[in-house]
């Protein structure tokens, strides 16, 4: 559909310092390691929600 | 605004995100997430969002990606040395993987924002009550967004506020 979808984005508590361990990945304990196109439903909008081709 | 957050090194941000979709059968439905992004310039990102359907984070250490889904206790992995910029536009274009505000990531945010804009129009001064920052909203166009050929790209519809106070 034509103007769909709309998205906002609010952003708030703005810093500009980040811890240095931020950017390293630990799996959690009995995480499973999947290909990449294998995650399933992972976006913000349920799949099925919208047809084929509506997505953002 | 471009400017300053483009002088940023490094930066920490929580959000909060809708979005609204329309289903085959007209109904309007809104989904609503929060997160967080933190970036360090030129390669380095995490970005999670929470929502009512799924909790999951993206990691970039300048070598490795990681899509991890809390959710599904599962995770994806992939190497993709490069910048930020150049991770941002894989995840969109191959893998169809949107960072929450990426646009407002780039380098440049002034240049990818304003790729492809054909008119742009002075709205009017808004005052945000949450944050007490008087902005400037402006109002732009794109051909795909006009048209509706393809789907709109969120620049379409860009407000810029004033330099956040730090």
């Amino acid at each position: 559909v034509t103007g769909a979808p709309q998205y906002t984005l609010r952003i708030k508590d703005w810093r500009t310092e980040v811890p240095a361990d931020a950017f390293a990945f630990n799996p959690s304990q009995g995480a499973k390691k999947v290909a990449l196109g294998d995650h399933m439903d992972i976006d913000e909008v349920p799949q099925g929600t919208v047809a084929a081709g509506g997505k953002k | 605004m471009s400017d300053y957050v483009s002088s940023q090194k490094t930066l920490s941000v929580t959000y909060d995100s809708d979005i609204e979709v329309i289903t085959p059968t007209l109904q309007k439905i809104q989904f609503t997430s929060s997160g967080r992004v933190q970036l360090s310039r030129p390669d380095k990102l995490r970005a999670a969002r929470t929502g009512g359907y799924s909790d999951v984070e993206i990691v970039f250490d300048g070598k490795t990606l990681t899509v991890n889904n809390k959710d599904g206790n599962a995770f994806a992995q992939m190497e993709s040395s490069g910048s930020v910029d150049q991770l941002i536009d894989t995840l969109r274009d191959k893998h169809g993987i949107a960072a929450p505000g990426a646009d407002l990531l780039f380098s440049q945010p002034f240049d990818v924002m304003m790729a492809d804009v054909i008119e742009m129009a002075h709205v009017g001064q808004v005052l945000s009550t949450a944050s007490s920052v008087s902005t400037w909203h402006f109002e732009t166009r794109t051909p795909t967004g006009r048209s509706g050929s393809r789907p709109a790209l969120d620049r379409s519809r860009a407000s810029m506020s004033s330099p956040p106070r730090p």
